[in-house]
Parts: structure tokens; C-alpha cells; sequence
């Protein structure tokens, strides 16, 4: 597991630094006082979770000049970054990787590189 | 980075959203219904088109993993067919099948079919299962649950739609056909279905079973109903399972027969004694006391195929077709199952899914099958397939050629 106990600390701590800053939650829109605060923690939680998920997905790739294309073994060209959205389950994450064109095949591949796995 | 990323350059999702969009694709009863669940109990917004291209993307690739498993088992030779590929061969082997039916339409067609749109599915089941066997029959004496006037009237009409008022006989107490002893418990259970016909479900269901070892069983079993397609497909590809029709239907065809013709109360009576022949397996005895009734009412008027003497006839003809697969006491003796109750249900799971009125299919039907098929597989079918699949993912577009 990812939540180790010295990073289950640190969560507690930033919670409690959270829950003295948001102060009474806003019940007016909620069913009860636990469901107003039970939204905000689940909307609070979602937000690390995607901030973790951008941050780690959005370290800088490993980047060569050239790379082999997958169908014909021809070098193709880097493009660039190519920019994705995808829906994660806990909302819209964004994804960067290299993009290469093959003049041979006339299209473009995502080559897999081992060195950007993070 | 596609397989670092885990789903394809084209795919909008993450692996595990991925994986939550063809369940709920697959598993509500429409896409519709499955964006509102997603909603709901996910807390995710997926447009109705990813819904549906995604869901049917995926079921695609287990199509082509069904047919690839069929066309490897066929390349193989015979007495490595007879051989588990696995360690684990179970105690009792059993094979049902059945058809279902779905809408299919050609969505470029202009003008309504005259025909409707009624398609036959099929769907089959593997069941391991463990039992005793017994030197003497475990339960001679046929289930009350069959000699229930008003239950067996209502079973007759499910699956024959046919009709018969009983005031006069006598009231049974309730009793569950479940509790029968010595009746098979079923372990795990593993499910094919397509469109595609007898020959192609034939083949995906073979493979199926060989690849849980089920050949390789000391005792196996074939059940199903009395489809001449079900046991084409018991002919060619599971001849040396014991062919067992499924009691319930035959029943329902003495059922009809005995109150044939007669009061009531004398059908009932009849009723009784064919019924526990059927029971015992003694079909000659059984083939006798229908035919005689049947010489009693003559021969069938031409047209009229709900005529007392039609109904006998049929049933005279259906139990002379059926009689090797009608020993229900040698089968009881072994352990086997004795109803294909267990494919009945997983046909209204499937149906669930595809079947509707409102329900009209094109070339969504076959993956939206093979995936709901896998879900309602205990064998972990889907987990091996999202594991493989990550590792099957071309790192470039794939383009769709225009129709």
C-alpha cells in the first residue's frame, strides 16, 4: 500500500489543518450537517487525488530526436508533446507523451519508452 | 508510454475507469441506465457515444478471445483434446445450452421487415460441479414440487404456453425441487453466448470447456432441451458427455399429454403415474400408456395443432425422440443434474442486457454478448483479459475504415 503510516500521519495532520481552516461546513444544500461535511471531504479528497495523479503523469518525458516506428522499423520524427485529457475515476487528469511521425507510414506513434514509466 | 498508460492512444480513460465504463455498459440493462449508474455510484460523467463505442470496443476483443481460444483448440489432435490443460479437473463436468432471442436490425434498412426482427442467441454454461454417487437411487420417489396441480400447471405454461384448469385434484405441499438428495452442487460456473449460430457457440463452448479440463472428467453431462440444434451441437462436439434432456421440459410434455383429452381428474390421475414413470426412466412404459391415448383420440385434425389429439401426438413423437436421454434414475444414480435450470437462468441474466422490445441490435450484439457472458463467468475470465490487454496495445491510432 501506497499509504504508508508516516504518510497516514502526514494526511491526518493536513486534515486537521483543513478542518480548523473550512471551519463549519455549509449545510443548506445538504441533506444533514454529516452530509455537508462528508461532500466536502469527498470533494477535498478527489482534488489531491487528481493533483497527485497531474503531478506525478506530468513529470517531463525522456525525449529523443528520432525513435523506431512499431510497424515498420523506419526512424520517425519527434513531433512534440502530445496533450491528452483523460477521465480518471476521480475526474479529468492530463497526460503529456512524446509523439513521433513515421514518413513511411505516414502516421504518427507513441513509442514506449522503459525511462518514461514514473 | 501506451502500455505505461494502459489503454490505447484513442482512449479518453484511465485502465480503471476504463474498466468501470464496460461494466456498467455491459451490466445495466442500457447504456442509457449505464451513464446514469456511472453518475450515480461512480460520481463520473461519460458521454452516451464513449459509452457505447467504448463498451463495444471492448466487447469486440473478447470476441476475438473467445475465437481465438475455439480456433487453437481445434488445431489441436484428438488425445490432446481428451487432456486438461490445467490441474484442476472437476468432480462431475456439466455442458448445458440454450437459445435465447434478441432483436437485430440492419440500421441502413429503410422499410420494416414483414418477418420482425427476432434473432435466435445462444448461450451455454460450464458448470463443475461435485456429487456422490450412489449404488441406489438417492430419490426414487418423484419431488412433490412436480406433483403440485397448480405448479406444474404453471411450469406447462412458461414453457409450452399451454393451459389446463385443475378444481379437483388434490392440493400437494409446497416442497422445494432444490432440496432433492444427491443433487449436484454446482462450484464454479463459466458462460458463452453469441448471435453467430449453433456452429460458432458449438465451438467457443468446446474450447471453453477444455480449457477448464472438463474432458478430461470421469463424469460429464451434456443437459439441455429438446432442440434438434443442442444436440447437433452434443453430436459433433461433446459426444462422449452423457446426453441428459432436461426434465422440466419433458414433464411439461407429459403434463399436456395426460389432460389431453380427458376429465380432469382422470388426466390428473394419469398425469401421476407418467410423471413418476418419467421419473424412474421408465420410458416404455411411459411411450405406451401415451400412445395408447393417443390411438384412443385418433388421428390429429389437419390444422388445428392445439387439438387434444395434436398435443398427444407431439408428445408421443418428442418422448420417442428423446428416450436414450431420458434414464433419470441412472442419472440420479450418478450424480449428474437432471434440468438445465442453471442455463435457463443465465439466459434471463443475458436477457437482462439484450433483450427488449424496445431493444433493436446491429453489430453491437455479438460483443455486448461475449462481454456479458464474461461477466457472469466465475473464472476469472476479465481479470486475465485486462491484464493481457494492456500488454496487446498498438502504440499507434487505429483508424476505422468508412463504411
Amino acid at each position: 500500500m501506497a499509504t504508508t503510516n508516516e504518510i497516514k500521519e502526514r494526511i491526518a495532520a493536513f486534515a486537521r489543518e483543513l478542518a480548523e481552516e473550512l471551519g463549519e461546513a455549509d449545510d443548506s444544500n445538504a441533506l444533514c450537517w454529516l452530509d455537508a461535511i462528508e461532500t466536502q471531504a469527498v470533494e477535498i479528497g478527489d482534488a489531491v487525488s487528481v493533483e497527485l495523479l497531474k503531478q506525478k503523469a506530468q513529470k517531463q518525458p525522456v525525449i529523443d530526436e528520432a525513435s523506431t516506428c512499431p510497424k515498420c522499423g523506419k526512424l520517425g520524427r519527434y513531433q512534440g508533446l502530445r496533450e491528452r485529457k483523460l477521465t480518471s475515476r476521480r475526474g479529468p487528469v492530463p497526460i503529456s507523451e512524446p509523439e513521433y511521425y513515421c514518413p513511411a507510414c505516414r502516421r504518427d506513434f507513441f513509442p514506449d519508452d522503459q525511462r518514461n514509466r514514473r | 508510454m501506451t502500455s505505461a498508460i494502459g489503454v490505447e492512444v484513442s482512449c479518453p480513460f484511465t485502465p480503471a475507469m476504463l474498466c468501470k465504463v464496460t461494466h456498467a455498459g455491459s451490466r445495466s440493462p442500457s447504456f442509457t441506465q449505464a451513464i446514469e449508474d456511472l453518475e450515480l455510484l461512480a460520481e463520473t460523467k461519460v458521454s452516451r457515444e464513449c459509452m457505447q463505442r467504448w463498451t463495444k470496443r471492448v466487447g469486440g476483443e473478447c470476441v476475438e478471445r473467445d475465437e481465438a481460444l475455439a480456433v487453437a483448440y481445434q488445431s489441436l489432435s484428438l488425445p490432446e483434446r481428451q487432456k486438461s490443460p490445467t490441474d484442476q479437473v472437476p468432480q462431475v463436468a456439466c455442458v448445458m445450452m440454450d437459445g435465447g432471442r434478441i432483436q437485430v436490425r440492419d440500421r441502413h434498412e429503410t422499410t420494416r421487415s414483414k418477418k420482425g426482427y427476432w434473432k435466435e442467441s445462444m448461450a451455454g454454461c460450464c458448470l463443475s460441479m461435485v456429487s456422490q454417487e450412489h449404488t441406489e437411487d438417492p430419490s426414487p420417489a418423484i419431488p412433490k414440487t412436480f406433483v403440485d396441480p397448480e405448479r406444474i400447471r404453471d411450469l406447462a405454461r412458461e414453457i409450452k404456453g399451454v393451459s389446463t384448469a385443475i378444481e379437483d385434484a388434490e392440493e400437494a405441499e409446497e416442497e422445494s425441487y432444490d432440496d432433492r438428495i444427491g443433487r449436484p452442487e454446482v462450484l464454479v460456473r463459466s458462460v458463452v453466448a453469441t448471435c453467430q449460430g449453433p456452429e460458432t457457440v458449438g465451438r467457443r463452448l468446446v474450447a471453453e470447456a477444455h480449457s477448464r479440463g472438463f474432458h478430461a472428467a470421469r463424469r460429464k453431462a451434456f443437459v439441455a432441451d429438446g432442440s434438434a440444434t443442442n444436440w447437433g451441437v452434443h453430436r459433433k462436439h461433446f459426444s462422449h458427455y452423457t446426453p441428459i434432456l432436461d426434465f422440466t421440459h419433458a414433464i411439461c410434455y407429459v403434463y399436456t399429454a395426460a389432460m389431453a383429452g380427458c376429465a380432469t381428474a382422470a388426466g390428473w390421475r394419469d398425469y401421476l403415474q407418467w410423471a413418476q414413470w418419467l421419473w424412474e426412466g421408465s420410458i416404455d412404459e411411459l411411450i405406451e400408456a401415451v400412445a395408447a391415448r393417443s390411438q384412443t383420440l385418433g388421428a390429429p385434425p389437419e390444422g388445428d395443432e392445439n387439438s387434444p389429439a395434436a398435443l398427444v401426438a407431439k408428445t408421443l413423437g418428442y418422448l420417442k425422440n428423446q428416450r436414450t436421454r431420458m434414464d433419470y434414475q441412472k442419472y440420479r444414480k450418478l450424480g449428474l443434474p437432471i434440468t438445465s435450470s442453471h442455463i435457463e437462468s443465465t439466459i434471463k441474466q443475458l436477457n437482462r442486457r439484450m433483450k427488449g422490445t424496445e431493444k433493436f441490435w446491429d453489430q453491437g450484439a455479438e460483443p455486448l454478448l461475449a462481454l456479458a457472458a464474461a461477466y457472469l463467468s466465475q473464472t476469472n475470465r476479465l481479470v486475465r483479459f485486462w491484464k493481457d490487454r494492456r500488454n496487446q496495445l498498438q502504440p499507434v491510432r487505429q483508424y476505422n475504415t468508412a463504411a
